[in-house]
């Protein structure tokens, strides 16, 4: 289900009945967090950055505090099972994510195959830009220099007429 | 639930001396729901309810049944449920629970969408022998059908989102199993576990995950879903990883052929 305010999954469910008129509530955890409500699996951010900066001082890894915004899965239970919680949770662990994955795909962390026909355009054109940059390395690493610069040329004409990368 | 005798991919197929059957399977996720582990019921019910709904609106008039069979599986007896699971339609781990899960299952039985497996949907289409173009053909043509009225969850740098991150990327398998007994007998099947290792394919036994090899039949999959496009990894997968295998299976049953073939005559492989 949608958060009532935004496009990101709602976490809190809240039925409200005032004057015998019922009224539901469906939110993302940061609108939830704008609307003052407490959510059980979450902490509050100054409470998150204490323990953060305690876990440095211990020389702990801080990565085990972390829990996904979209879902309230801790990172130390996708340690255990090796299952995400949603979506969201990619984003939040991706520094984890990253090494973990690139092992797991031989050595691979861009998607180079199909996009969903709802994705429309501006996926297809950053997954061109894409690989115009990982051929722009290999002819650079190759000292292909001619064709280093017609592929700069292609990236700054793509880069131009749209937005940048998103990662 | 009401199948035909058999399901058409036990039927003889190219290569099929060495390769039963050939199988891709494709993992997809809602954007506006947890993934299953984090879902609630409420959510997993819903997720079933889309799912029907979007199937009932796909264009299936090319598929060789023209329809599909639904079957709830918290509505499901034990007995049709191992009935699913032995015919390989759906997963042990699917049937295990009875949560809000539900499957889709073509009446040929080519071809099954599980709902709320590890990831929301789990679509996968079986084909006699070693031939993956029809199969996956056909399960592109269900995907984009049902994406007409879902959203995937997708990211421009991981590509298709699931539950597991290894799956991340084009969310697809190609799988076959493969009957090895020259192999086996030979003692050779070590050095393709380890060859198979390196190469990044799994070989599992005849359930898949966790499961032990029964009849010397072998299920290999491929583990890389990222870094390359579909057509790239289904041309890499069935044209030069698994011939070299079938080759190296046939050259063990001639071998045995010649030294003892009465071994042969008590084992049923065809030479």
């Amino acid at each position: 289900m949608k958060c009532d305010k935004c496009d990101k999954p709602a976490v809190v469910h809240e039925v409200v009945i005032r004057g015998g008129v019922k009224k539901e509530l469906h939110l993302c955890a940061d609108h939830a967090m704008q609307e003052g409500i407490a959510m059980p699996q979450q902490q509050p951010i100054d409470q998150l950055l204490t323990k953060f900066v305690t876990s440095k001082s211990n020389e702990k890894n801080p990565a085990e505090e972390l829990s996904c915004d979209g879902c309230g899965l801790p990172f130390r239970e996708f340690r255990k099972r090796g299952i995400l919680g949603c979506p969201d949770c990619y984003e939040v662990f991706v520094e984890q994510l990253e090494p973990l994955i690139s092992r797991a795909q031989n050595g691979a962390c861009h998607h180079t195959g199909s996009i969903p026909s709802q994705a429309g355009a501006s996926i297809d054109r950053q997954l061109i830009i894409r690989q115009l940059a990982d051929e722009l390395d290999s002819a650079v690493a190759a000292e292909q220099y001619e064709r280093a610069a017609e592929l700069r040329d292609q990236l700054d004409h793509l880069k131009l007429h749209g937005p940048e990368l998103e990662d | 639930m009401a199948f035909e005798d058999l399901g058409t991919w036990l039927d003889v197929g190219p290569d099929s001396d060495v390769v039963v059957s050939s199988r891709v399977r494709m993992a997809r996720n809602m954007a506006c729901f947890p993934f299953v582990n984090r879902a609630t019921q409420g959510q997993c019910q819903e997720i079933v309810s889309l799912t029907r709904q979007a199937l009932s609106e796909c264009d299936l008039s090319n598929e060789p049944t023209n329809e599909m069979i639904w079957v709830d599986l918290d509505q499901a007896s034990d007995r049709e449920r191992m009935l699913l699971v032995e015919r390989h339609l759906i997963s042990r781990h699917h049937a295990e629970t009875r949560a809000s899960k539900a499957v889709a299952v073509a009446r040929d039985e080519s071809m099954s969408l599980m709902v709320n497996e590890e990831d929301h949907l789990r679509l996968q289409v079986l084909t006699a022998g070693l031939q993956f173009e029809q199969a996956f053909s056909r399960i592109s043509q269900v995907e984009k059908g049902l994406e007409s009225t879902l959203e995937y969850a997708f990211s421009p740098r991981w590509g298709y989102l699931t539950a597991c991150p290894t799956n991340v990327g084009t969310g697809i398998r190609f799988s076959v199993m493969m009957h090895l007994p020259g192999l086996l007998i030979t003692r050779e099947i070590e050095r393709v576990k380890r060859s198979a290792k390196d190469l990044h394919l799994a070989v599992r036994g005849y359930y898949g995950e966790g499961s032990e090899s029964t009849g010397d039949l072998f299920q290999i999959s491929n583990q890389i879903t990222l870094g390359q496009s579909e057509d790239e990894l289904m041309a890499e997968f069935q044209q030069r990883i698994i011939p070299r295998i079938v080759d190296y299976e046939r050259q063990a049953r001639q071998m045995l052929l010649k030294k003892n073939p009465l071994l042969l005559s008590s084992t049923k492989i065809s030479c």
